[in-house]
Formats: structure tokens, C-alpha cells, sequence
């Protein structure tokens, strides 16, 4: 059985190479607009959903209510990332890179996915887990990232794999499911020119959870 | 009390299943498989809990080294690992463990039946 990732908006058929590295190729991907997803998506058949693309498109409610209610892992692709300052500017005065339409609801069903992570470890394990698995996962999360931005931009392609495995299961221990879902496809060993975006995927997928995270740090050793 | 071996490389994984079954079987956790073979070797447990993609010398190749001592082979060995799509399952028996149980844990019943059914 096929198991079926459908990737969303403009821009889809660029997603094909990367979301599907030769070791998936049993699985079904095909491409969709927003307007034709909403009906896909309520397809049960489709059994999984690990891309969408939001640059540029207005993003159904229909869309976001479908994916709220289901179990899939969305993954928000193709978010341009920051261009490099011209010499001279301050790095921290280089000029912000406007959110894609529909980023806003895509940052909240992440962080939706995350409280749900954390409600089941604090119902088997306690408050006191919560505290040690977030305080663990926090540090461990961005260090792998940071490592496989540098083996991307080495060229490692080997290092970033090892690497990636180790933080998808991290990401998805707890809840970091667009973290987990990009660590994936680097895992599987994409082409080495696609690394250094994925690692700024990676960056800006964790980005989006970490806050959320540390908050559920925080309320558990209150 | 029955004891279980742990051999995970991933500290956030060992802290998970502590949570999960430290109240109900008595641990002993390993992060590589030398390790893990050597201390399953001098003290024997009930059942081993074998991460696949362990660095260095990984899952299955534990696995070879623990079906081959006559001191461990009759071991149930549990695979626990992130390969979780279709045919994997099937796959990781076909290697020689006794079961199978995909990560991320999301259903604790679930480890525990795996855990359950292959304990002695």
C-alpha cells in the first residue's frame, strides 16, 4: 500500500524532488492547489500529509480546520530565507523577510501539536518528566540543527543523515512535528545541493515551536 | 521484578521509556551496543528494548552479536525504532527480533503489550 503525501500550493511541483527522495519512492506524492485540497484532504484514504507550500497563496479555513482535526504532519515549505546583509550592515539590522500568507495559522496548529505531545508525557509521566524531557530536548534540538547547517554548508552530506536521525526522534518526542518531518528527508539523503535550505527549514520550523516549548518547561516546574 | 535492558543512544528516548516503565520493570540502560552487549553478557535480563539506528556498531548488528552467545541468544530482543512505515515491521522480524514498536511512543499500552507478549 502506497502510503500518500500530497503537497499544497504554488510552487508544489518543486516540493516533488525534495519532499520524495529516492528511498520513498513507493509513496504517492502528487501535487495540489489549496482550492483542490480541501477536498483531498478529506479523502481518509490519504493517509499521510507532510507538505505544504503557503508563499504566496491566500490559505482556506476549510483547509486549516481539515488539517487541525487530523493526525497528519504538515510542514510548511519554500519560506524564503533572510537575505544576506549587504557588507557593512549590522547583522541584527538587516531588513525582516515578511511571513507567507496562512504562516499564522500554520504556526499555531505546530504549536497545537505540541501541547498535545505534552498533555500525554505529563499524563505517563508527571510533571517533573515534562520538566527533564523539555529541558533536554531545548538544548538538544537547536545543537543538532546548528550541526547539520554545518555539515550542509561542509558539504557532509553523511554527517548531516547521522545527525538528522538523532533529531527527528527528539523533535518528534516532543510534538516538533515539522522539525521531525524536514530531519526526515534529510535523513533519507537528499541531494547535497538541497542541505542548506533544508537546514534553514529546519531552523525556522523549530523557530516557530521553541516558545511553546519553553513554556511548557516553565509551567511544569512551577 | 522482571529487568529489561535498555540500549538507546538518544538521552531523551531513555528518559521516555524510564517514565514509562521504571515503576513496573527494573532498567538497565545502555547507549551503544558494545556497551550493552558486554553488560547484557555479565548480567542477564529478561528482555532487551533494541534501539535500531544506534551509532557505531547499530541494532541489528547487536542483534548477530546477541543471537550468536549461547549465554543471550534465547533473548527476547524488542526492536524500538523511528523506521515505522509500511513493511518495516515485517522487515525488523525478518532480522531476527522477537518484536516491534515504532518511534515516537504515542501509545504507552502499545509498548507494553509488545514488552508483555515476549517477556518470559
Amino acid at each position: 500500500m502506497h502510503t500518500r503525501i500530497l503537497i499544497v500550493g504554488r510552487g508544489a511541483s518543486r516540493l516533488g524532488p525534495v519532499a520524495c527522495p529516492v528511498t520513498w519512492e513507493a509513496w504517492d506524492v502528487r501535487t495540489a492547489d489549496p482550492a483542490t485540497a480541501v477536498g483531498d484532504l478529506a479523502n481518509p484514504k490519504a493517509a499521510a500529509f507532510v507538505g505544504l507550500d503557503l508563499t504566496g497563496e491566500a490559505f482556506p479555513a476549510e483547509l486549516a480546520a481539515l488539517l487541525a482535526a487530523s493526525d497528519r504532519c504538515p510542514r510548511l515549505a519554500f519560506v524564503p530565507p533572510a537575505a544576506p546583509a549587504p557588507v557593512g550592515v549590522p547583522e541584527d539590522d538587516v531588513c525582516p523577510v515578511p511571513p507567507p500568507p496562512g504562516a499564522a495559522i500554520f504556526a499555531r496548529l505546530e504549536r497545537c501539536r505540541v501541547d498535545e505531545r505534552v498533555a500525554w508525557l505529563e499524563r505517563v509521566g508527571g510533571a517533573k518528566f515534562v520538566q527533564d524531557l523539555t529541558e533536554l530536548v531545548r538544548s538538544e534540538i537547536p545543537k543538532a540543527v546548528g550541526e547539520i547547517a554545518a555539515a550542509a554548508a561542509a558539504g557532509d552530506s553523511a554527517a548531516a543523515t547521522r545527525t538528522a536521525h538523532r533529531l527527528r526522534s527528539s523533535a518528534s518526542n516532543i510534538g516538533a512535528r515539522s522539525v521531525s518531518a524536514v530531519a526526515a528527508i534529510v535523513e533519507a539523503g537528499p541531494p547535497a545541493r538541497d542541505l542548506p535550505g533544508l537546514a534553514a527549514e529546519m531552523r525556522a520550523a523549530w523557530d516557530r515551536v521553541a516558545g511553546r516549548v519553553e513554556f511548557h518547561r516553565r509551567r511544569a516546574g512551577a | 521484578m522482571k529487568r529489561i535492558a535498555v540500549v538507546e543512544d538518544n538521552p531523551d528516548n531513555r528518559l521516555l521509556v524510564r517514565a514509562l516503565l521504571s515503576d513496573l520493570f527494573a532498567l538497565t540502560e545502555y547507549e551503544t551496543g558494545p556497551d550493552a552487549l558486554a553488560g547484557i553478557r555479565a548480567d542477564r535480563p529478561d528482555l532487551v528494548l533494541l534501539d535500531v539506528s544506534l551509532p557505531g556498531m547499530d541494532g541489528p548488528d547487536v542483534l548477530d552479536h546477541i543471537r550468536a552467545d549461547p549465554v543471550t541468544a534465547a533473548l527476547p530482543v524488542v526492536a524500538l525504532t523511528a523506521h515505522a512505515m509500511a513493511g518495516d515491521e515485517a522487515r525488523f522480524l525478518g532480522l531476527g527480533f522477537d518484536g516491534y514498536v515504532s518511534k515516537p511512543i504515542v501509545d504507552e499500552a502499545q509498548l507494553l503489550a509488545a514488552i508483555r507478549r515476549h517477556l518470559p
